[in-house]
């Protein structure tokens, strides 16, 4: 069994010529646009809030007080 | 008790505020990666949810200044292989996600070729999958690729390639394998054709 190296340049110049290969290489680039459409698409969807809100909770020096920390060492930052 | 301070609350405000900026900022591409590897949107946001947190439970150990995004995702995909350890079987196929790959490139009234690509990835050993995603959506170069993970560049390299080949042959064989044959027995033969491009150069 010949091993690739997964060289996907070199393998297309080798093989540069036939037409099966250069139909597979097109085929491939489709994917490939594809795959990258369908990751771009959730990258440009708006964030939910629960990202943001867990985020603001997981803040140590959050000001809200629904946390039902323990508040002796909070300090007041506003006057 | 009196006030269990945890280590990284004793920790630079301003840099807690510049790594919140950047992670908030990863957090599309931290959903968009959990979506392509799990294929379902609800576990996804959970997936990426718990990454995002455990980044920012772990801040103090990131380096500014280095790749975030590389940490993040490595957060992810570490966190997406223990859930699936608990609940999956690690590297066999997902044979209901296969069946209805089959089911959806058969039904002429499914033409949504994303939704097609979609399932035919969760056909995918996961190790392909996620290479694949990385390299060939995430925008990773393959050594970056590679320590997100943990394996060698060449490692990386083949599984890319395999798996772009078996994603290629899962996809045409959606188109020809209707001879009628039980779903399961007609992804056996995708993915034995699959396996055979992928092994044949």
């Amino acid at each position: 069994m010949v091993h690739s190296d997964g060289d996907w340049g070199t393998m297309t110049q080798a093989r540069k010529g036939s037409p099966e290969i250069e139909e597979a290489r097109l085929r491939q680039q489709a994917i490939g646009a594809r795959l990258r459409r369908m990751f771009d698409d959730v990258v440009s969807e708006p964030v939910p809030e629960d990202f943001l809100e867990i985020l603001r909770r997981a803040e140590p020096d959050v000001e809200s007080g629904d946390l039902g920390l323990p508040t002796s060492e909070s300090e007041p930052d506003r006057s | 008790m009196n006030m269990a301070v945890r280590e990284h609350d004793l920790g630079d405000p301003a840099r807690d505020a510049a790594f919140k900026r950047e992670l908030v900022a990863l957090i599309p591409h931290l959903r968009a990666f959990a979506r392509t590897l799990t294929g379902d949107a609800t576990a996804a946001d959970d997936l990426a949810q718990d990454a995002m947190l455990k980044a920012w439970d772990a801040r103090t150990s990131f380096q500014m200044g280095t790749n975030m995004k590389a940490w993040t995702f490595m957060i992810l995909r570490n966190q997406f292989y223990s859930e699936k350890r608990r609940s999956w079987r690690q590297t066999e196929l997902d044979q209901e996600a296969a069946e209805r790959t089959l089911m959806a490139v058969d039904d002429p009234s499914a033409p949504v070729a994303l939704d097609e690509l979609r399932l035919g990835l969760g056909m995918l050993p996961a190790e392909q999958r996620e290479a694949l995603i990385l390299v060939g959506a995430g925008g990773f170069a393959y050594d970056e690729a590679a320590k997100i993970c943990g394996c060698a560049v060449g490692t990386v390299k083949s599984r890319v390639s395999r798996a772009r080949q078996a994603l290629q042959a899962i996809l045409d064989g959606g188109h020809y394998n209707r001879d009628g044959a039980p779903a399961g027995d007609a992804m056996g033969s995708i993915l034995a054709h699959a396996e055979r491009l992928s092994s044949a150069r």
